[in-house]
């Protein structure tokens, strides 16, 4: 098996990277430490999935998914080796490997299977990517207070969350 | 502290990709993608707890056995009963004499 080269990690810090849960996992978290979500159906493939910068995003998908009451973490992740999703050249790599998958037989390519693949070649950390919501503000289409964007930042490495606090939590919609 | 730009960054890790696939045996492959799960196991949870059926993220468990290298634990449970069985068959055979 081919050895990864190694890439030097960018020594960038998320300083507000908030995960939304239920109260009851959220207390489990604190008190056992974290656990890698995995699976096709990750967005960004295997990792722990956390909202830059906004509790509120991180409330609303806690809301969607557990029945109350919720709960937001608050951690620092430490970027360390990042697919920066927000780069077009990274973009293009996910593309490569999912190319290259295909040709290798495997008929049913993910995103999340393609960014797993390029995250075990080149020992990645962290995946970050902007995500697309369904926006219900009146701000245009382009503007820059267009407000149905969300950035996600997917951890794969537990060593590389540094502390965490419960910082909100609600009982009710 | 190590430091780069994100385009050396990009540069390195295109590089990594392309010797990977360049230079990856079909055997490897195989193993590759049985490493990153596709597939002998993909389960899905959240945080510490699993996800409820019918919750919109919930996706169903699959896993494969692999008979030839069972995990432990249900290798000394076949040993244990094979052990029963062999220690039952010293017992009739003691009788027999």
């Amino acid at each position: 098996m081919p050895t990864p080269t190694q890439i030097e990690s960018i020594e960038s810090v998320c300083d507000d990277a908030f995960h939304g849960t239920s109260l009851a996992n959220a207390q489990a978290i604190i008190a056992k430490g974290w656990q890698v979500s995995t699976g096709d159906r990750q967005m960004l493939g295997d990792g722990v999935y956390f909202f830059e910068s906004s509790a509120t995003e991180a409330m609303i998908w806690a809301r969607q998914r557990h029945e109350p009451p919720w709960a937001v973490i608050r951690c620092r992740v430490k970027h360390g080796r990042c697919l920066q999703l927000l780069e077009p050249a990274h973009q293009d790599l996910v593309l490569k490997v999912a190319g290259q998958l295909k040709l290798r037989g495997i008929h049913h390519v993910t995103d999340a299977m393609a960014i797993n693949a390029l995250a075990k070649i080149a020992n990645l950390d962290t995946v970050r990517a902007v995500r697309r919501k369904q926006s219900l503000r009146a701000f245009r289409t382009g503007s820059p207070l267009e407000t149905g964007f969300q950035l996600i930042l997917c951890c794969r490495r537990i060593s590389n969350i540094i502390g965490g606090e419960i910082v909100v939590t609600q009982t009710t919609s | 502290m190590n430091t780069t730009d994100p385009q050396t960054l990009t540069a390195e890790m295109a590089g990594t990709v392309d010797a990977f696939f360049r230079d990856v045996t079909p055997a490897e492959f195989s193993d590759f993608m049985s490493e990153i799960g596709e597939a002998h196991y993909r389960t899905i949870t959240e945080s510490v707890l699993p996800q409820q059926p019918g919750s919109e993220t919930f996706t169903w468990q699959f896993v494969t056995f692999d008979f030839e290298t069972p995990p432990p634990a249900f290798r000394e449970l076949v040993e244990e009963v094979a052990g029963d069985h062999a220690a039952a068959d010293h017992e009739d055979l003691a009788l027999a004499a």
